[in-house]
C-alpha cells in the first residue's frame, strides 16, 4: 500500500506531466500528418460497389451533387473522453470538391437535419 | 471567456479574475485550470458573435445544456433561461440539462453578439431546490431555422439535377459518447429518408456513412464506411485508393 504521502506525490508527479507547464497548445508534424492521413485512408471500408462505380471516372463527370447534413459538419471524433481538437480539419464537401478536376459543378444541399435531438456546436459562433 | 467570483448566488461580479480566448462552444471544466482567487461559487461570461447567415435564413434557433446554471444573452436581450428552472437531462456524463432552446431573428450580413452567464451551482429542477456544486459544464450549439420538406425536396432537385449524387450522413459527438445508450440504430432526424429519395432520384448515388457505432438504413445504394478519423480525414475521403480507387480522380 502507498502511504499518504507516496499517493500526493504521485498526484502531484502524475499532474506536472499531464498539466505541463498549463499552456494549452498543438504538437503538429508533417510526417505524424501524413501517417494520419494514410491510417484513416486505409481505415476506410467499401461495403457495395454494383456495377464497378467507384471509383468515379474524372472524365464522366459534369455535374455533381454532395448532399448530407455530414458533408459541411466537421464531426472528428465521438464526445466524452473521446472528444478531440484538431489543429485543422478537411470537411467531406472540402475533401471531394479538392478531388473533383477543375469545371465541375457542384451542387449542394444539407438535405436534413443530422441530429438525434441536439444541435451542433462550435460551428456557427 | 472570463472567470468571475459571485456577488451572491445569482449575481456575477462584473470584474473578471481572468480572461482568456477559447475557440469552442462545448466547455467541460472539471479539469479547466482555475485562475488565483477564484472561490468554490464562480461564474463565467463567455462572449462571441455569430457569423453572419447564409441568405434566405431569417432565423437561428439557439440550444443551451448546462451542468451548473447559464443564460443565453443575444445583443443583450435574454433567450434561454436555463438558471432559473431546470430540466435534467443526459449530457455530460448524467449531469447536464436537457438543452433549451431559443430562436432569434437574423438579417443579412449581421452578426449578432452571444453571451454565455454560467454559475457552478445547479438550479432548481423538480424535486430539487437547487443551489448544489457541479461539476461544471456547458455547451451552446445552434442551426438556421429552415423548413424540412424544402431541404428535403432542395436535396431532391439537386440528386435529380448532377450525374453523381454523394451523400455524407451518419452520427456525430452528440450521443455517440460515454455515459449513455443510443436508443435506436436509425439515422438521426429524416436522414434515413434523405438517403432513400436521393437515391430514388439519382440511380448513381454514392452514401457515406460516418460513424463509430453500427447503423441501420435501408436502400439500393453504392456504399462507404468511414469512422472518426480525426485530423484531416476527409482528404483521405476524397482522393483514397488502395481498396476501391478514391471517390473521384484517377486524374
Amino acid at each position: 500500500m502507498f502511504s499518504l504521502y507516496q499517493c500526493t506525490n504521485l498526484l502531484q508527479l502524475h499532474s506536472k506531466i499531464l498539466d505541463g507547464n498549463d499552456e494549452e497548445r498543438t504538437h503538429d508534424s508533417e510526417e505524424d500528418n501524413a501517417l494520419m492521413r494514410k491510417v484513416a485512408s486505409q481505415a476506410i471500408v467499401l461495403l457495395k460497389n454494383e456495377g464497378s462505380i467507384l471509383p468515379l471516372k474524372a472524365e464522366d463527370l459534369k455535374k455533381v451533387a454532395i448532399i448530407g447534413p455530414s458533408t459541411k459538419t466537421r464531426t472528428i471524433s465521438g464526445g466524452g473522453s473521446a472528444s478531440l481538437k484538431c489543429s485543422y480539419v478537411v470537411t467531406p464537401y472540402e475533401g471531394i470538391t479538392n478531388a473533383l478536376p477543375n469545371g465541375v459543378d457542384v451542387l449542394y444541399s444539407e438535405g436534413a437535419a443530422g441530429s438525434y435531438q441536439q444541435h451542433s456546436y462550435g460551428y456557427h459562433v | 471567456m472570463s472567470w468571475h467570483n459571485m456577488l451572491d448566488r445569482e449575481t456575477i461580479i462584473s470584474d473578471p479574475l481572468h480572461s482568456l480566448e477559447v475557440d469552442e462552444t462545448n466547455l467541460f471544466l472539471t479539469d479547466a485550470i482555475r485562475p488565483s482567487g477564484l472561490k468554490s461559487e464562480w461564474g463565467l461570461r463567455l462572449r462571441a458573435k455569430l457569423r453572419p447567415r447564409p441568405e434566405g435564413v431569417k432565423q437561428f434557433e439557439f440550444g443551451l445544456i448546462v451542468a451548473g446554471r447559464a443564460k443565453l444573452f443575444v445583443n443583450g436581450k435574454l433567450v434561454i433561461d436555463n438558471w432559473s428552472k431546470q430540466r435534467q437531462g443526459q449530457a455530460f456524463f448524467g449531469s447536464g440539462t436537457m438543452e433549451e432552446k431559443g430562436v432569434v431573428d437574423v438579417k443579412l450580413g449581421e452578426s449578432p453578439e452571444v453571451l454565455v452567464e454560467f454559475s457552478n451551482l445547479t438550479g432548481p429542477k423538480e424535486g430539487d431546490s437547487g443551489g448544489n456544486l457541479i461539476q461544471p459544464a456547458v455547451r451552446l450549439g445552434g442551426r438556421d431555422v429552415t423548413n424540412s420538406d424544402q431541404l428535403m425536396e432542395s436535396a431532391v432537385a439537386a440528386a435529380e439535377e448532377a450525374d453523381i449524387a454523394i451523400v455524407v450522413v451518419g452520427l456525430n459527438a452528440d450521443w455517440e459518447s460515454e455515459g449513455y445508450d443510443r436508443t435506436t440504430l436509425d439515422l438521426p432526424g429524416r436522414t434515413n429518408e434523405l438517403v432513400a429519395k436521393v437515391a430514388a432520384a439519382n440511380k448513381k448515388t454514392i452514401v457515406v456513412t460516418q460513424s463509430v457505432s453500427i447503423l441501420r438504413h435501408h436502400s439500393n445504394t453504392f456504399e462507404i464506411y468511414i469512422s472518426y478519423t480525426g485530423l484531416c480525414n476527409y482528404n483521405a475521403m476524397g482522393r483514397f485508393r488502395p481498396s476501391f480507387g478514391s471517390f473521384v480522380v484517377s486524374r
